[in-house]
């Protein structure tokens, strides 16, 4: 073979590896590679004691959501040691809201899974929550101080109906 | 590992039943609206409403987005505060039945709520009311055109501006055909469909989930929305209750039927709407108790009530809740399509543009706000910019301040159209400030204390005695004339 057959060779080999990296076999791309994936949630603190958290991230997310499930993992503690809850998102969406959650620090992180093995495919940062819900004595005053309008406005309307109901029972 | 929920209904089901639901009901407002005559019959139904459809319409224009998908929101956010707080919402149906009766008897030829404010206030109070009204109106027309999206969404997965924009188009063509005749008589039918699928979902979801379970997973995995002080939560509960009285006693929506009704009827209709519609939210509001146990966890709050009661009864069960959601969604949205419409006309054509405008002119110029308001809510709801529950408990800043103006305004000879104007701005400002600085769940009752406190005063200061004669307009022309 010539040196110029040679390069042609090599120049067509290297095109075909490109164009089989790029459209690529799923299963060779994901197994080598595990694609990245981000998770976001509330910058401050909850004081409403819900949240969303937000996952982002490459081909699994948003080209092959059949064969892939994603899933949010929550921990008692900041290396994930254990995962204590799994919060699946809904349908084809990569957020999740959750809410009641208590005072205290939560941990959580986005996962990818294969849905035909439960073969866990990427993984997300750890995002931190920090719940401090509203003070009570607050939550309370402003509570008393809707039940004394609330009350006030109720005796209103009830006194003035009375009071026109008399008038017009009289004008008859 | 959970299996991932899916959704209940093919997408291509979602769509077919919307256009067949649509097509009923535009061919029901294209036949009631051939015996529309003069513009009193297309505005106010010609005030010859009886006491059925008067009931029915007030509580299926109640259950709206409200009930269907923010109670379950709430109730998600805030546990049982948030679903027996939103069933409290029914007060203010309650309360505006001794004011509907008022309301019939001082504006006998009424036709807004506008009409009162700048015969009784002057045009100052008029104006910042009519600014409060419209942000109200057009907040509450986006959210019920983004629920309508959001539930195709959730339920089917069908696109969400495909949804939105299918769900417009019904109720602006039926309205534009049948005025307020025909969205009352859709509302009654509608009313109908609303308890028995809701009871359906209430009875089905107990019997094959039952209490326990949900209980249990609440207490151990989401403890707050069980407790009676959820700090937020107690916030939220009488935040509600003004937001509630806010919007009902300050929209045309609600004017409008007062002055339809049957003289005698607007009373009885109005309290017996509240008492219809209060045991509502607590079912709507249980479904979203019950996500958490079956593993659903909504990408946004305002999706849990169609999810959970689809996930739970299957595709029948979606069927159900989807007829239930977009006949609720109809009956408040043509409700106000054709009440802001009314004011639009009224108010800003009539009074102020064109006052030698005639019936005819009147009838066209009604037609043609509708559809005006149609293509702006869908401009504002193709971005799906904020959660429904953010967005209606904005407008709370605005409504609430309403509350004390019109409940003295429709009693008290003393209170004048300074005082009115001075305790519905500055009421809203401060709602306003509340809202951003402290949170949603606090802008209406900042905006209802701050209004009343302005009221109280300007009453015990106030020299004026208003002459209830002059609410009446055409007996007033009469006599000038």
């Amino acid at each position: 073979m010539t040196k110029a057959g040679l390069r042609i060779v090599l120049l067509m080999c290297s095109s075909l590896f490109c164009l089989y990296w790029t459209i690529g076999i799923p299963s060779f791309a994901h197994q080598s590679e595990a694609p990245a994936l981000t998770l976001t949630g509330p910058s401050g603190a909850v004081s409403e004691g819900y949240f969303r958290l937000h996952a982002e991230g490459d081909d699994t997310l948003h080209n092959a959501p059949a064969e892939t499930q994603l899933l949010f993992e929550q921990s008692d503690s900041e290396d994930f040691a254990s995962v204590i809850r799994r919060y699946p998102a809904m349908g084809e969406f990569n957020q999740v809201a959750l809410s009641g959650f208590s005072d205290g620090r939560y941990y959580f992180r986005a996962a990818v899974f294969q849905a035909t093995n439960a073969e866990r495919v990427a993984v997300s940062n750890v995002v931190t929550v920090h719940v401090q819900h509203h003070s009570l004595n607050r939550a309370l005053t402003l509570f008393a101080i809707g039940a004394g309008i609330f009350i006030l406005l109720v005796l209103t309307i009830l006194r003035y109906h009375l009071q026109t109901k008399r008038e017009g029972t009289e004008h008859d | 590992m959970t299996d991932t929920p899916a959704f209940a209904l093919n997408s291509s089901v979602g769509l077919a039943i919307v256009v067949v639901f649509g097509l009923i009901w535009i061919t029901f407002g294209y036949y009631l609206g051939r015996s529309n005559k003069t513009h009193e019959d297309f505005a106010l139904a010609g005030r010859n409403v009886g006491f059925a459809f008067a009931a029915a319409t007030a509580m299926a224009t109640w259950v709206t987005s409200n009930t269907t998908l923010v109670a379950p929101q709430l109730t998600y956010q805030f546990g049982m505060w948030g679903m027996i707080g939103y069933s409290f919402a029914a007060l203010g149906l309650i309360l505006f039945a001794p004011l509907s009766a008022r309301i019939r008897e001082l504006l006998p030829h009424g036709y807004t709520s506008g009409d009162f404010i700048r015969l009784r206030y002057g045009k100052w109070a008029w104006r910042i009311f009519i600014v409060i009204s419209m942000v109200y109106a057009i907040g509450w027309l986006i959210s019920l055109g983004m629920a309508g999206g959001i539930l195709l969404q959730a339920l089917s997965g069908l696109d969400y501006q495909v949804g939105m924009s299918a769900i417009l188009f019904i109720c602006v063509t039926y309205t534009l055909f049948g005025g307020l005749k025909a969205v009352i008589a859709t509302d009654f039918i509608q009313a109908l469909i609303i308890i028995v699928g809701v009871v359906l979902v209430a009875v089905l979801l107990l019997m094959r989930q039952g209490l326990e379970p949900v209980h249990e997973t609440l207490s151990m995995n989401h403890p707050e929305l069980l407790s009676l002080l959820f700090p937020a939560a107690i916030m939220f509960l009488f935040n509600n209750i003004f937001f509630g009285l806010g919007e009902i006693f300050h929209s045309n929506v609600w004017w409008t039927r007062a002055l339809a009704f049957k003289k005698k009827v607007a009373f009885k209709a109005f309290l017996v709407g509240g008492l219809l519609w209060l045991p509502i939210p607590i079912v709507t509001g249980f479904v979203a108790l019950a996500a958490p146990q079956l593993g659903i966890f909504p990408a946004s709050p305002d999706m849990v009530g169609p999810s959970v009661a689809a996930h739970v009864l299957g595709t029948f069960g979606a069927v159900v809740v989807f007829i239930v959601v977009f006949s609720a969604l109809a009956s408040s949205l043509d409700s106000l399509l054709a009440a802001t419409s009314d004011l639009v006309t009224r108010d800003l054509y009539h009074k102020h543009m064109n006052p030698k405008a005639d019936d005819a002119r009147l009838f066209k110029i009604n037609r043609r706000v509708i559809v005006g308001l149609g293509v702006l809510t869908w401009l504002f709801c193709l971005p799906q910019v904020a959660t429904l529950g953010a967005l209606l408990n904005f407008t709370g800043a605005f409504v609430a301040s309403t509350i004390w103006p019109v409940v003295f305004g429709l009693y008290n000879p003393r209170i004048n159209g300074l005082t009115a104007a001075l305790a519905m701005a500055l009421g809203t400002t401060i709602g306003l400030i509340a809202y951003f600085s402290i949170g949603f769940y606090v802008a209406a009752l900042s905006a209802c204390a701050v209004s009343g406190a302005i009221t109280f005063v300007g009453v015990k200061l106030s020299k004026t005695n208003f002459e209830w004669c002059r609410l009446n307009e055409k007996a007033m022309e009469g006599e000038s004339g």
